[in-house]
């Protein structure tokens, strides 16, 4: 074969290969593409998870890649090429043939095969590859152009998903103390409010009984009963200040008591003090007022008078001492402070020096605090000192006037001795309500799972699916709030009270945990979760394993909605059928029927009595009017071919 | 025979058939198809039937080739009463030169180069079985004797499609050796036309000879040395196998062979394909059978050995619909 015919097979060829290239990889990139818009919206839905939705994607390149690749490195047979270009230039396979006859040896080739080639031969030149086998992308491969915008826009594009939140149901957490505890509470409460005349103390006391009452009627929730219990303390006072002071107060006065002593007239007042009993002082003082009213005091007593004033003033010289020491100390180490900063400052604070700093100004802060107690103790011991002092020079004067003197003094101790006493009951409540906050500490702790409980039950008010609790039905009475409409009132009035008396109580007596809805904070109505009182009887408790929420299960009693109202208006109409043409075939038809035979006689039957009358028809049918003649032969054929069929 | 041999054969070949065209050509208007058709069953030693209503020349195309051929003709009307011996001839007593009496076989119209069955199939089925020994051995066999009929033998069968009362159709076996059936269509206008100018005048055409019996052997012999390459014979058998409904190794019968046809083409159909398209190659001067020239063919050659069901034929599907869907359904392969 010539040269010109190999060089056109083989361009022929390339070009085929070229156009299948873009066929089938175009083609699949198309398909690639609509995958991957599918894979990514699906994944963005959330359908299908991330790793089959990677594998999916690579998937698709791969098959693009290998859907370019295969075409493009699949040989062809050159009868293709040759095929291509007979028939493009309509040579009737002339190249064809001269191919396969080229494949024969010479030595067997006819005469006809060497003619049929070198016929080939001649036509070669003229053979147009790029027209017999034209590339050009197909036409469908340009879906692939929308696609990919728009699969670029399906994964910029983000789906939100709208996702209906069921609100949240409040749920009252509330301390769980025991009648006891309560009880034994409000005692202590009456016993300090009889006692005290501090009208703060009165107010805290106040509120401290509310504090009780909401706790006892489940109006709070563990963490505003914290927190007014925090309040509370801080309405009190550091407790340990308090205390401090206090002491301070005692220590002044039993140095007091200590200089007292030593006056014959103010012994048993310097006595009592120096033990720290301040109402045996205070009637002391006054019996000493009294003997003095009275008379029984001799002109000879105003030296032990003058000695009581001798050790009033040592023991204000001496609580004076103690305070400029204190002042003095003081000053020191708020000297000392400012140094240290100034020291840190100018060269930066390593943690030591930082460390070393906190502790002075812990120091300094100390040092304040016993000087603001020293000055306090002081002045309330002028005032005593002066009352004392003023009755001494009374006394020295005119016995009468000394007599009051001595009974303002006496008043003056009570009332302080009152004053240190209210800080005491004070104490007392601080303690109290610190035990209070242990005890429900402890009892929060040992809840069983109380947050898990919550969050479960939190879950399930979102709509998840709770875990269906063994039997115990916690609270039946949510009907109606969970329900619709008018029905769902009804139901709170009936299946509320059965449930508050039944599940809420009597099953959570036997030890296990249950829910209520109560009146919480503020008026809501709210969720308790509360767990049993542990008094049930061994192991047969009514209550069933844990938790079975049921609110989300009401309904009204007319589910099915109103009856159909049967005077609406309808309208009768008339449909009439169409012919589609989408029926059975003709021979469909006639073999159903043949096969089946007909609905109330038997198909041999019906066959005899057709063929007969057919048979007449042929026979008698004399002017051929009925039965044209040529249509003869197809009647008598038909009804052979349609006769029944011996078993 | 070298490559110019072959091309001046070839040249021969179109130059003494294209002189037969044009004799035919003046009588017989338009009816190309048919007329390539029947020249086609003359070339390759077959037989052809022609399908059409009367009045459209079906005798006369016949008559018109056998007088263009100068080769013996005989014309056989076939009836009901037609009996085998009334073709193939008869034993009679005769009186010899001696005044003896002896059996002397007497030859019937089959007897001839070219045999005209006109109206074939309203012979009786016995009448026409008759035949099959003519038409597939060249021969006749009356009694003991067997006489080998005069090549080339041809029978050419007309038969009217409307006339129905009173035919037989053609049996299996015996449509299956008809190389071609051929259907003649109605003329156009124009046809029309030159018709009734060439036949109503005074002037009747003549046909004269234009092709002996011996070039004809000649050409007959030529026709079957026209190679066939193996992609085009592999069309021809895949395009045969998908004629039957059930599928065959290797090939896929398309979804109307499956559901009207009840027998497909034999072997012989494959022959006689492929014999045709080899003419048709020559008629265009070329060397080699095209897969173009199986499909124009195809037609003919299988139209009549396509055979359809029940349904095929209660639902009014033509033997021609399921060729085109197979031509269409089966590709041609490289190799």
């Amino acid at each position: 074969m010539s040269p010109a015919f190999h060089t056109a097979l083989q361009r022929t060829d390339r070009r085929m290969r070229l156009r299948a290239t873009l066929n089938v990889g175009l083609r699949a990139l198309v398909v690639a593409l609509a995958l991957s818009v599918v894979v990514i919206i699906l994944r963005k839905l959330y359908v299908i998870a991330e790793r089959p939705a990677r594998i999916l994607l690579v998937v698709n390149a791969v098959g693009v890649f290998a859907s370019f690749l295969i075409p493009a490195l699949l040989r062809r047979k050159p009868l293709e090429a040759a095929l291509s270009l007979d028939k493009h230039h309509k040579l009737h396979d002339r190249l064809a043939n001269a191919l396969s006859f080229s494949d024969v040896p010479s030595s067997e080739r006819s005469g006809w095969m060497v003619a049929a080639i070198a016929d080939a031969d001649e036509r070669a030149s003229n053979l147009d590859p790029k027209a017999a086998c034209p590339v050009h992308a197909p036409i469908d491969s340009l879906m692939a152009v929308p696609l990919a915008i728009l699969l670029a826009v399906v994964i910029v594009l983000e789906i939100r998903t709208h996702t209906v939140i069921a609100p949240v149901v409040p749920v009252l957490n509330a301390p769980d103390l025991s009648g006891d505890a309560l009880e034994s509470l409000r005692e202590f409460v009456k016993q300090i409010e009889e006692r005290t005349q501090d009208p703060e103390t009165k107010v805290v006391i106040e509120e401290f009984n509310r504090l009780i009452e909401d706790m006892s009627k489940k109006r709070l929730d563990r963490d505003e009963a914290f927190k007014r219990m925090q309040s509370l303390e801080e309405r009190l006072g550091g407790g340990l200040e308090r205390n401090e002071e206090r002491k301070s107060f005692e220590e002044t006065m039993a140095k007091l008591g200590n200089e007292l002593t030593k006056a014959e007239l103010a012994k048993p007042v310097g006595e009592a003090l120096a033990k720290k009993d301040f109402a045996k002082a205070e009637q002391a003082m006054r019996d000493l007022a009294k003997s003095l009213r009275d008379g029984k005091n001799k002109p000879g007593d105003k030296q032990k008078i003058e000695q009581m004033r001798e050790a009033l003033k040592k023991a204000a010289a001496e609580a004076k001492r103690e305070k400029d020491a204190l002042l003095k100390k003081r000053d020191e180490a708020k000297e000392d402070l400012l140094k240290h900063k100034q020291k840190m400052g100018d060269g930066g604070a390593t943690e030591e020096e930082r460390s070393l700093l906190e502790k002075k100004q812990r120091e300094l802060d100390r040092l304040d605090r016993e000087l603001s107690q020293a000055q306090k103790n002081e002045r309330q011991l002028d005032r005593l000192d002066r009352e004392l002092s003023k009755a001494a020079e009374d006394l020295l004067k005119d016995m009468g006037a000394s007599a009051e003197d001595l009974e303002r003094g006496a008043e003056d101790l009570n009332r302080m001795s009152k004053e240190q006493m209210t800080e005491k009951e004070k104490q007392d409540l601080l303690e109290r309500i610190k035990e209070l906050r242990e005890q429900m500490r402890r009892e929060g702790q040992s809840g069983q799972g109380q947050k898990q409980r919550m969050k479960r039950f939190q879950k399930k008010a979102r709509g998840g699916k709770g875990q269906q609790g063994g039997s115990e039905k916690g609270q039946k009475g949510q009907k109606g709030q969970e329900g619709e409409g008018d029905e769902g009132e009804e139901g709170e009035e009936g299946e509320g009270k059965e449930g508050q008396g039944k599940d809420g109580q009597g099953k959570q007596e036997g030890g296990k945990n249950g829910e209520q809805w109560v009146i919480g904070p503020g008026g809501k109505k709210m969720l308790l979760l509360s767990r049993g009182q542990g008094q049930g009887q061994g192991g047969q408790g009514e209550g069933a394993p844990n938790s079975g929420y049921s609110g989300n299960s009401g309904h009204g009693e007319n589910v099915a909605g109103k009856a159909t109202n049967p005077n609406l208006g309808t309208q009768d109409s008339q449909l009439t059928g169409q012919d589609t043409g989408e029926g059975g075939s003709n021979s469909k038809m006639i073999r159903s029927a043949a096969s089946r035979g007909f609905a109330s006689r038997g198909y041999k039957n019906v066959y005899r009595q057709y063929r007969t009358e057919a048979e007449d028809t042929l026979k008698h049918d004399e002017n051929k009017d009925a039965i044209p003649g040529g249509y003869r032969f197809y009647v008598r054929r038909y009804f052979d071919l349609i006769r029944p069929r011996e078993q | 025979m070298s490559d110019d041999d072959v091309r001046q054969e070839v040249k021969a070949f179109q130059r003494d058939v294209g002189a037969l065209f044009e004799e035919i050509g003046k009588v017989i208007v338009g009816n190309r198809d048919v007329i390539e058709g029947t020249v086609t069953c003359l070339l390759a030693g077959g037989h052809a039937l022609l399908e059409g209503v009367p009045g459209l020349g079906k005798t006369m195309l016949v008559r018109t080739l056998s007088e263009a051929l100068s080769l013996n003709f005989s014309r056989v009307q076939f009836t009901p009463d037609l009996m085998p011996a009334d073709i193939l001839g008869t034993t009679v007593i005769s009186e010899s030169d001696r005044g003896g009496k002896l059996f002397e076989f007497r030859r019937g119209p089959i007897f001839a180069n070219i045999v005209l069955a006109d109206e074939v199939n309203r012979a009786t089925p016995k009448t026409q079985s008759a035949l099959l020994e003519a038409m597939q051995e060249h021969r006749v066999t009356v009694g003991r004797d067997t006489h080998v009929l005069a090549e080339p033998f041809v029978v050419l069968a007309t038969q009217n499609p409307l006339e129905m009362e009173g035919t037989y159709p053609l049996p299996e076996a015996q449509l299956d050796r008809f190389l071609l059936k051929l259907h003649v269509p109605f003329p156009g206008r124009e046809e029309m036309h030159k018709i009734l100018d060439l036949t109503t005048k005074a002037e009747v055409p003549t046909v004269k000879p234009v092709l002996a019996q011996a070039r004809i052997l000649e050409l007959q012999k030529l026709v079957r040395e026209v190679p066939v390459a193996r992609h085009v014979q592999d069309f021809v058998v895949r395009v045969v196998q998908a004629t039957h409904p059930a599928a065959e190794a290797g090939s896929e019968p398309p979804e109307l062979t499956k559901r009207f046809v009840r027998y497909g083409a034999s072997p012989r159909g494959a022959q006689s394909v492929l014999l045709a398209a080899k003419i048709k190659a020559l008629y265009d001067g070329r060397f080699a059978v095209s897969t173009d020239d199986v499909k124009a063919v195809a037609f003919a050659a299988l139209r009549h050995r396509v055979l359809l069901n029940f349904e095929g034929e209660a639902e009014g599907i033509k033997p021609d619909q399921v060729i085109a869907a197979i031509l269409k359904a089966v590709p041609v392969q490289g190799g």
